[in-house]
């Protein structure tokens, strides 16, 4: 079966894509595909979190936020803009290590989405001010309160990032940042943060879908040709600390209606040898209904509502997390001895042959399922991107499904053995907050 | 790696493209966002606007002050640097230009043309077939990745709930999944993920699904365990027990909701008590303690029957295999009278009202205005659709540019129709910020009002097909997409050449279509409005808006008081 999965991977057309620089280091891939009248545009800058330092956190989401506020050529309003041409998903993203800005547009569009992004990338100074930086300081703080604080369980899983990236780790507050350093940023500091990791050599360009090469290149060369480079981005090199000992919180949840325990452990970085097992691992444990946790917790003790085990690698540090929700009426107490006792069972006797094989397949499919879309989030043009901004290999795929088929049950278990150990767990339990009463007074009982 | 994504990504926009949430929850069937509503699985909150409905909400402020638009449009000639009227007070710092990065080029000033050949989109045609047990089969061939995905829809879901079982079609329907006459729950996970396969299952309001995806190499086997899914579900009482208890979650978990408050609220004023659309969608804690596994079984023995369904495939398979697998792995489904369903009319609107949910923990309010429509076939329905993407259907319609862009109140507000088979709904909503909660109310009437005059601008028409018709070829773009929509079209009574046709209709359709569908079915003045939030204290602001009665009660899960409320005036 994975062979012959190998073999159809080779021997899809879509993967095949062109790469090469701009005279000024942008990295371009172009990538064909005829099938719908559309291209998707996907910008990504190799800067992220993990490029701020101690006093700045969410300076790389806002500075992201900033990119929609208008540069010298284009209006203010670019969802206005954006809609006019027809462009769909268009959006960025920012996370610990890099950030993106993409759109899909029709075929016949695609100098505008050129224009688009090279403007940003050239002429955004020109007309940045003090009142652009004041709204976006207010939109990011609220988006905080939004996703953060007004999301059930949003709270824990903040307090996660800053347990194992304390600061000045630059991943300290996670990529969204703490409200009053965000309050705090300049524009002299937003400036100088756009100077240094905005340049062309910093970023690589992915375009997949309905164009004409030939087209796509001179387009390409017109509108980023002439953008200078910028210094040379020194890649950030933080290590991430060992906790001291175990962790144990409690966190009142005020929108949580079910308590929910998290485990996590100091993991491994992104593409490191150990990376593939610690993804397999979480699959194994946590991923489907028949995931060991699952089976344990919801299948047969019907303790849990819900489970899922997760392994963050990221360039600077990574963590490992399991992720339990308690069924209603069942408490913490009632999850931690099971799934306690799930971990020790992997650790003393490892896995099934068929268990990694299973997760083994999975990983592969799902790579494969991200290919059907040309853009978006996670779709084609991310793939390449993702490759060529962290390996400099936009065609990486093939390579990096072999590393996670060479992981067998021994892997998996010396993973366990070495990342999942008591003696520096963190343990999140997170409780519902008690409810306030209704006002009184007030109702009409209909 | 679910999890991970929702942690480490932080996006312009209001979501990613939607985290995935636990292994538990079963993916929605992904069906197209503009055209056709989407009965698609757990939808049951029928005025739920399409899910492209929400303006892609970004890093574009709720701004502060009324917004001065900067600049007009691509099209306008830049100055030195967009002006906005604020910068007159920016503070010194900005004063000393910097000197600037790049080179002036001319042509940047213009947005460039658009390429010489404009993009043609032929929506894929199924090729239409008939299974021997007399289930309808439509395959799309797309051999770009070596994929399938089948949609099994029947056409009846929800709208077949008995009156004393609310939640029993979507009960069955996340049964269904949960082990079969010769697999049990664990084998038939486990066969399923061995196959790297994805199964999901659900119940809409008029429907019921099982969608499979998966690798072509594996499509006999899995076929074989959809086949076995859709026929033999066992509906062990362990296993019945099990799920009850997840679900009894789940209906814990929506109180959190405020718009699966909303939603509910505005189906039991549409629909009413008596009708099964009015019902809470999922059920209530009592009904779903009720079911029995011997009302499971019968409700699918009943309604799972092939002469109610259709098969939709697309992917990377021919016609002929396609049906072949599918005859081989449907051998023994035999079709089966289906009873006809009686369901009650829907109930006359309390006309122009205000129904609140008081919830006072939550620092938004959900304020939705809801009406009923027609339904899917009607010949209204592409011109309202268009007229609609004026109101509330992008992120540059007027209820949003006032909403959210003149007052800052909001993150983002739409409208949409959700049409079925027979009936539809009109729902204009959004999150407000608490505080601004009675002023939003107000403007979303004022927006309605002079909506329903159907006085649109040649230009706001040309936008709105525009982006209609540039937003279909996304809307069909991967097999779980285009084998979800082709159930759908069948589901809605819909032509198969729907998609095929609906860009031509769409351009058709001009400003007398649009003035006449508009003043003929937007009437907020007969129209509900819920609101759920902390709007405890807010009943005589609402009441001085003047839009009829107004109702506050707790929200469902909200404590109540030990003693009794006082009485309510007002009313």
């Amino acid at each position: 079966m994975l062979i012959l999965l190998a073999t159809l991977l080779a021997a899809d057309p879509q993967l095949k894509f062109e790469k090469y620089q701009l005279g000024n280091g942008l990295t371009v891939i172009l990538s064909e595909d005829h099938r719908l009248p559309q291209a998707a545009v996907d910008l990504w800058y190799h800067v992220g979190a993990a490029n701020q330092t101690a006093g700045h956190s969410g300076f790389a989401h806002l500075f992201e936020h900033l990119m929609f506020s208008g540069s010298r050529h284009l209006p203010a309003h670019f969802y206005e803009l954006m809609e006019s041409i027809g462009a769909s998903q268009d959006n960025g993203s920012t996370s610990f290590d890099r950030t993106n800005y993409f759109e899909i547009v029709p075929a016949d569009k695609l100098p505008v989405a050129f224009w688009v992004e090279s403007d940003r990338m050239g002429y955004l100074l020109d007309v940045l001010d003090e009142q652009k930086l004041r709204i976006q300081r207010d939109v990011v703080s609220n988006e905080k309160r939004q996703n953060t604080e007004n999301r059930p369980y949003g709270m824990a899983q903040q307090r996660l990032c800053d347990i194992f990236f304390p600061k000045p780790h630059p991943y300290y507050e996670c990529v969204i940042g703490d409200i009053a350093e965000i309050q705090a940023a300049s524009l002299q500091e937003i400036r100088a943060f756009f100077r240094q990791f905005y340049g062309p050599q910093n970023a690589s360009l992915a375009v997949v879908g309905d164009f004409d090469p030939q087209v796509a290149k001179e387009q390409i060369e017109k509108y980023f040709g002439s953008i200078p480079r910028g210094p040379e981005v020194k890649p950030p090199d933080v290590p991430q600390t060992d906790l001291p000992g175990p962790v144990k919180e409690q966190v009142e949840d005020k929108l949580a209606e079910e308590p929910r325990l998290i485990l996590a452990w100091k993991g491994v970085r992104r593409f490191t040898d150990q990376e593939p097992a610690g993804d397999l691992l979480a699959d194994v444990l946590g991923s489907g209904k028949t995931s060991r946790l699952y089976k344990a917790l919801v299948f047969e003790r019907q303790l849990a509502s819900g489970v899922s085990a997760s392994s963050a690698a990221l360039s600077l540090g990574g963590w490992f997390q399991v992720t339990v929700t308690a069924a209603h009426g069942h408490d913490i107490g009632e999850l931690l001895p099971v799934v306690q006792q799930i971990l020790a069972e992997v650790k003393a006797k490892g896995v099934t042959q068929e268990e990694v094989e299973r997760a083994q397949r999975n990983v592969i499919a799902n790579k494969l399922r991200a290919l059907e879309r040309i853009g978006g989030f996670g779709g084609r043009a991310d793939v390449l991107d993702e490759y060529q901004t962290y390996l400099g290999d936009p065609g990486f795929l093939p390579r990096d499904l072999a590393r996670y088929r060479a992981v067998t049950p021994q892997t998996l278990q010396s993973f366990a053995a070495q990342f999942l150990g008591d003696e520096r767990r963190v343990e999140l339990d997170v409780v519902p907050a008690p409810k306030k009463s209704a006002a009184a007074g007030e109702g009409s009982a209909k | 790696m679910k999890l991970i994504l929702r942690i480490i990504i932080i996006c312009a926009a209001a979501g990613c493209g939607g985290s995935k949430r636990e292994t538990k929850a079963a993916a929605p069937v992904l069906a197209p966002p503009q055209a056709p509503p989407a009965d698609a699985a757990q939808s049951h909150a029928a005025p739920a606007p399409p899910p492209a409905a929400q303006p892609p909400a970004s890093a574009v402020p709720p701004a502060q002050q009324p917004a001065t638009k900067v600049g007009q449009g691509p099209q306008e000639p830049p100055e030195t640097g967009t002006v906005t009227a604020a910068q007159a007070n920016r503070p010194a710092e900005n004063a000393v230009p910097e000197k600037p990065l790049m080179p002036e080029e001319s042509f940047r000033d213009q947005q460039p043309p658009a390429l010489p050949a404009p993009p043609r989109f032929e929506a894929p045609l199924p090729v239409q077939r008939k299974l021997k047990s007399g289930a309808r089969v439509l395959v799309v061939e797309n051999h770009q990745v070596p994929l399938v995905a089948i949609d099994v829809r029947f056409l009846h879901g929800v709208d077949a709930d008995p009156l004393d079982a609310p939640g029993l079609a979507e009960f069955v329907a996340d049964m269904v999944d949960e082990g079969t006459k010769s697999r049990p729950a664990a084998k038939l996970a486990e066969e399923i993920e061995d196959l790297a396969a994805h199964l999901s299952t659900g119940a809409g309001l008029e429907s019921s699904s099982a969608h499979l995806n998966c690798l072509t190499e594996t499509l006999p086997q899995a076929l074989a365990l959809l086949a076995d899914v859709v026929q033999n579900p066992a509906f062990r009482p362990p296993d019945v027990e099990r799920v009850r208890v997840l679900r009894l979650t789940q209906l814990e978990q929506k109180k959190a909701s405020l718009g699966a408050l909303a939603a509910d609220e505005a189906a039991r004023i549409l629909y009413g008590p008596v009708h099964p659309w009015g019902k809470p969608s999922g059920g209530t804690p009592e009904s779903l303690a009720a079911i029995q596994p011997a009302r499971l079984a019968a409700f699918h023995a009943r309604y799972w029957v092939p002469n109610d369904a259709v098969i939709s495939i697309s992917g990377d398979v021919t016609v002929d295999v396609a049906v072949k697998l599918l005859e081989k792995a449907f051998a023994h489904w035999k079709p089966r009278r289906l009873p006809k369903l009686r369901l009650p009319p829907f109930p006359r609107l309390p006309g122009r009202s205000v129904e609140a949910l008081d919830k006072p923990s939550a620092t938004q309010s959900q304020v939705w205005v809801v009406g009923r429509l027609f339904k899917a076939t009607d010949p209204d329905a592409v011109p309202l659709r268009v007229a609609n993407m004026t109101l509330g259907g992008l992120f540059t319609s007027r209820l949003n540019m006032n909403l959210r862009e003149k007052h800052g109140y909001t993150y983002g507000v739409h409208s949409g129709l959700a049409l079925l088979r027979d009936a539809g709904t009109f729902t204009a909503s959004g999150g407000i910020i608490a505080k601004n909660t009675v002023p939003a109310v107000a403007e979303f009437e004022s927006e309605l009002q002079k909506f329903s005059s159907g006085e649109v601008s040649e230009a706001e028409l040309a936008s709105a097909k525009e982006a209609l018709v540039r937003g279909l070829p996304s809307a069909l773009e991967t097999n779980d997409a285009v084998s979800g929509a082709m159930s759908n079209v069948v589901s809605l009574g819909l032509p198969l050449d729907y998609y095929r046709t609906v860009v031509g209709r769409i351009g058709k359709v001009s400003l007398a279509d649009v003035k006449r569908v508009a003043s003929k079915w937007i009437r907020p003045l007969a129209w509900p409005i819920v609101i759920v939030g902390p709007v405890g204290q807010s009943k005589q602001a609402l009441e001085d808006l003047k839009l009829g009665p107004v109702t506050v009660a707790p929200a469902p899960g909200t404590a109540v008081p030990a003693k009794p409320a006082s009485p309510a005036g007002g009313l």
